[in-house]
């Protein structure tokens, strides 16, 4: 189990970004985190895989804590091996330079057991598209490839948490739906925890188990799925509905004169 | 207890007065300073022989009298036989040390002697006792342009000279000899140029080609290849670098191993056999000077048994001799100075250099030195042969320019 | 003819010593971004430590892993101790602390080594080769022969074996590889180990047949061309402009030098070369064009 607790974070000691967040993942559960552009989401995720210094960022306050070990001070990549944290970034975690095997190689190469050649096989088998594209440079390959690709070698971590920033970011919906199913099929058999940054609302929420809404780097919602999706707010402001069901169209919003009844 | 205080302010003042002045004390005391700058590292890498030449022979003139009772001082500075540096050192040493003890200097590049010309001979005008022999200096001249120049060895031109008469004089085939000039690129070593192609003119020698190497360069390759296409029978190795010699020697032999080297007092070496094992082999040279092996010539026999006394292990014989040879002559021509009633002045000095009267201790076999050229004018052929792994003479000592004629 | 057959045959084995020394350099910045302008000094460390291990009489299969584990100790360390604790800096900064570690180096190697050059011979069978008048000295064919087989082994370790797939990655990405799970800080101590190593031979290829002096660095700077010119992100666009520069230097030697009549031609007709070639292609005749999807 993953618990954040208070964090405050600054980028280069005076950019404040995180204000005091809290967030508790449980083991094999999807957790989502919405949030518009800036919220501070993206910096959550380099918190809690260790990677923010390197982006000139540094916590002020608060607790990052995994399996009751506070991680702050640790070095990212002994979080990734001892924890099973992967981090899949906004831009894919895919190096543009090698081809796909080469690709699955480097991400299994902090393993020391023999199973790595049977979860290639896997992998591949659950993304047959990467089959065709086995040797050219994936820097080349479609952005739904990548993704897929990206999703592979996170696997080959054997990871027990994925930490997924805009996984839909540029995908057209339909490959969307299949990531999705991929995904929690994943969840459902091998018991990955993931937690699923998204902007894209609607597809997150079919997913998650509970999820959380993160505004100017406060949480300033958390709940299961269905407590979120009755939650008027979330669905004008998140789901794109008016009211009672029905879809509202642009003129008639007039977000001017709605507040959310959230303090944030 | 202020008493206490006072009276020892004024004691300890008393002490400094006293020992301030006496002017008479002093005098004699005052050193007769010669500064060389020395290649101690840089392009021709480290020679610590040229300065324990000169310290030695001052030891020696010290240890046989002094100079009237004062001490000659060797004060020798890295130069790395770079004009700056050179030229920087001998700047602070002129403003900074009194004109009648600073009275000798040796830059040791030629073309620090060029730079400093008039510096040294119409501001200064101190005695500068060079290693470089170029003629660009050393010529007719040079009493009157540079007067204060002297040179430790016969002019190069003279020595190349005596290379092209001996190659002519022993070449077996009836065309005329094919000879190169393989030479270090800067101004010493393009200033020999004419010299030479008037002489192989005079001596009907076919002067084939002048190629330039830069001795930075690990290679000599691209010479050599040139040489071997334009089958060339003899080469003149124009250098002075010991670090660069060394390479030549071995590579020389691998492309073209049945032409022999000529060279001139810098590649006359015997350190040469150690670094470049048996490609020294069969290498002539021109040299003014005596070989550190000839114990019965008695110049030779005084330096070597200071060598001994100081326990030095020298490597590089040429080196030690010729900076001796400038410390034994500044010691000498101080001497003469004195016998002469004169005051020991800068001018005094220079003119009993170009006047001085001396066999250097029987250096040159017996004969005496003429300065009136200010450079040296006796001289040998010596061939380096492995078996005894020495230069070993293969003419007499000759007046070079009853040779070169 | 048999004059053509020498240019061509010395240039491309000096073009060859030369793209290996370039390979080191495109190693290292592929990997940080940054220019190692010390490695001239890694190439003359490498030939002293020869040097060293060859004059404690050790016979030559001993000597020659010595050197190398040598050389790969000093790159890591050079790393582990001064680049490390710059790691996120702006890659130029790094790259001006380089020409730092380049003074420090010589002033050490000036220290410890002495100013005296030392001949320096590789005590391996002769294979002097004469085609006509074409000459080349044994310790130059060996020359070429080394740098080959390094470049070989080089690319085929690059290209597939494990580790050098992970510097290929981290090279890409540092983050990425972190978030992975990949120490990408000690692939990086790795990398410029294996720099110095490469350099390390490089510079016994120089100094074979000559000598190795504490200023032996120089050559590094013949490399410069030679990285520019084939893109400083490609091995193989190394090897293949150091050929092409090994080239030009021994037609320039040979016949521009001698046509225009000037001497010297050779030391700067590499950089004609760069120029001419930088102002059609700007990133060499083979860098990496960044893969950027719209």
């Amino acid at each position: 189990m993953i618990v954040i607790e208070g964090l405050r974070v600054v980028y280069r000691d005076v950019i404040s970004v995180l204000h005091g967040v809290s967030v508790t993942l449980e083991d094999g559960q999807i957790t989502t985190l919405l949030g518009a552009n800036g919220a501070g989401k993206t910096t959550l995720l380099r918190t809690l895989s260790g990677v923010l210094r390197i982006y000139d960022g540094d916590v002020l306050e608060g607790s990052v804590k995994i399996e009751g070990q506070e991680v702050t001070r640790i070095n990212p990549v002994k979080i990734a091996r001892k924890f099973g944290i992967v981090y899949i970034v906004e831009e894919r975690t895919v190096f543009p330079q090698l081809n796909v095997m080469e690709n699955l190689k480097c991400a299994a190469s902090s393993r020391r057991d023999k199973d790595v050649a049977r979860d290639m096989d896997r992998v591949l088998a659950l993304f047959p598209a990467l089959k065709t594209r086995l040797h050219g440079k994936s820097g080349y390959m479609s952005g739904g490839e990548q993704q897929m690709l990206s999703i592979g070698n996170a696997l080959m971590t054997k990871p027990k948490t994925m930490l997924l920033d805009e996984p839909s970011l540029g995908l057209a919906p339909i490959l969307v739906r299949e990531m999705f199913k991929i995904l929690i099929r994943i969840n459902e058999e091998e018991g990955i925890a993931m937690f699923l940054v998204e902007q894209n609302a609607t597809a997150a929420m079919k997913v998650a188990h509970k999820g959380y809404v993160m505004e100017n780097g406060r949480v300033v919602l958390e709940g299961t799925r269905e407590e979120l999706e009755s939650n008027e707010d979330i669905r004008e402001f998140y789901l794109g509905s008016g009211g009672e069901g029905k879809e509202k169209d642009y003129r008639q919003s007039k977000r001017y004169k709605r507040r959310k009844r959230w303090l944030g | 207890m202020k008493r206490m205080v006072l009276v020892c302010s004024v004691f300890l003042l008393g002490l400094a007065v006293v020992f301030q002045s006496s002017p008479t004390v002093a005098e004699e005391k005052k050193p007769v300073k010669f500064l060389l700058t020395a290649p101690l590292s840089g392009i021709l890498g480290s020679v610590p022989d040229i300065g324990y030449g000169l310290m030695d022979a001052a030891q020696y003139i010290n240890d046989t009298g002094g100079i009237g009772g004062r001490k000659l001082e060797a004060i020798v500075e890295d130069g790395r036989y770079d004009v700056p540096t050179i030229v920087g050192l001998f700047n602070k040493y002129a403003a900074g040390e009194p004109k009648d003890e600073f009275l000798f200097f040796c830059p040791f590049a030629g073309p620090a002697l060029k730079a400093l010309r008039e510096k040294a001979n119409q501001e200064e005008k101190i005695p500068v006792l060079g290693a470089s022999m170029t003629n660009q200096i050393f010529n007719d001249r040079v009493s009157k342009d540079t007067p204060y120049y002297f040179t430790t060895g016969p002019g190069y031109n003279e020595q190349w000279a005596m290379a092209l008469k001996y190659i002519k004089k022993n070449h077996k085939k009836s065309t005329p000899p094919r000879v190169a000039l393989h030479y270090y690129d800067n101004s010493t070593g393009r200033e020999i140029h004419q010299s030479l192609r008037d002489y192989a003119k005079k001596y009907g020698i076919d002067l084939v080609m002048m190629e330039p190497f830069s001795p930075k360069a690990q290679t000599f390759a691209p010479g050599f290849l040139k040489f071997r296409q334009k089958k060339v029978e003899y080469i003149l190795f124009w250098n002075w670098s010991f670090k660069v010699g060394a390479r030549y020697f071995k590579e020389v032999k691998k492309y073209l191993p049945n032409v022999p080297t000529y060279g001139v007092h810098w590649t006359a070496a015997n350190l040469f056999f150690h670094l470049a094992g048996d490609s020294y082999d069969g290498h002539y040279v021109v040299s003014g000077y005596p070989l550190e092996t000839e114990l019965d010539n008695t110049f030779i026999k005084n330096v070597t048994d200071m060598a001994k006394k100081k326990k030095r292990s020298i490597k590089t014989w040429g080196f030690y001799l010729q900076s001796w040879v400038m410390g034994q002559l500044a010691g000498e021509a101080s001497r003469q100075v004195l016998r002469e009633g004169k005051p020991l002045t800068r001018a005094n000095i220079r003119d009993a250099l170009e006047n001085i009267d001396t066999t250097l201790t029987g250096m040159f076999g017996g004969n005496k030195l003429d300065y009136t050229t200010h450079k040296f004018s006796q001289a040998r052929m010596l061939r380096a042969d492995k078996g005894k792994k020495s230069l070993v003479p293969v003419t007499d000592w000759v007046d070079i320019y009853e040779y070169i004629k | 003819m048999d004059y053509l057959i020498q240019v061509i045959g010395s240039g491309i084995i000096q073009g060859l010593v030369y793209g290996l020394i370039a390979v080191s350099l495109v190693l290292i910045y592929k990997s940080s971004g940054v220019f190692n302008f010390a490695v001239g000094e890694f190439c003359t460390a490498g030939a002293v430590f020869f040097f060293i291990l060859q004059s404690l009489g050790l016979p030559l299969w001993v000597v020659i892993p010595g050197f190398l584990l040598m050389a790969a100790v000093f790159g890591g360390l050079i790393e582990k101790l001064i680049i490390d604790r710059l790691i996120g800096r702006d890659p130029m900064a790094i790259t001006l602390v380089t020409i730092g570690i380049s003074s420090i180096l010589v002033g050490l190697l000036l220290f410890f080594f002495g100013a005296n050059p030392e001949i320096v011979e590789l005590p391996l069978p002769d294979l002097t080769l004469e085609i006509g008048s074409a000459l080349f000295i044994s310790s130059q064919v060996w020359n070429g022969i080394i740098a080959a087989l390094a470049m070989i082994a080089l690319l085929l370790f690059y290209k597939f074996s494990t580790m050098g797939i992970l510097m290929r990655a981290t090279a890409d990405s540092q983050v990425k590889s972190i978030v992975l799970g990949i120490n990408a800080r000690r692939i990086l101590t790795i990398t410029w180990g294996i720099s110095a190593v490469v350099a390390a031979l490089s510079g016994l290829a120089v100094a074979n047949g000559s000598a190795v002096s504490y200023d032996m660095g120089i050559v590094g700077l013949a490399a410069l061309p030679v990285v520019l010119l084939g893109g400083l992100e490609s091995i193989p666009g190394a090897i293949i402009a150091g050929i092409i520069i090994g080239l030009v230097e021994t037609t320039s030697n040979f016949y521009f030098g001698p046509w225009l009549g000037l001497t010297g031609f050779q030391a700067i007709s590499p950089y004609i070369l760069l120029l001419v070639v930088l102002l059609i292609r700007p990133e060499g005749l083979f860098g990496q064009e960044l893969i950027e999807r719209v």
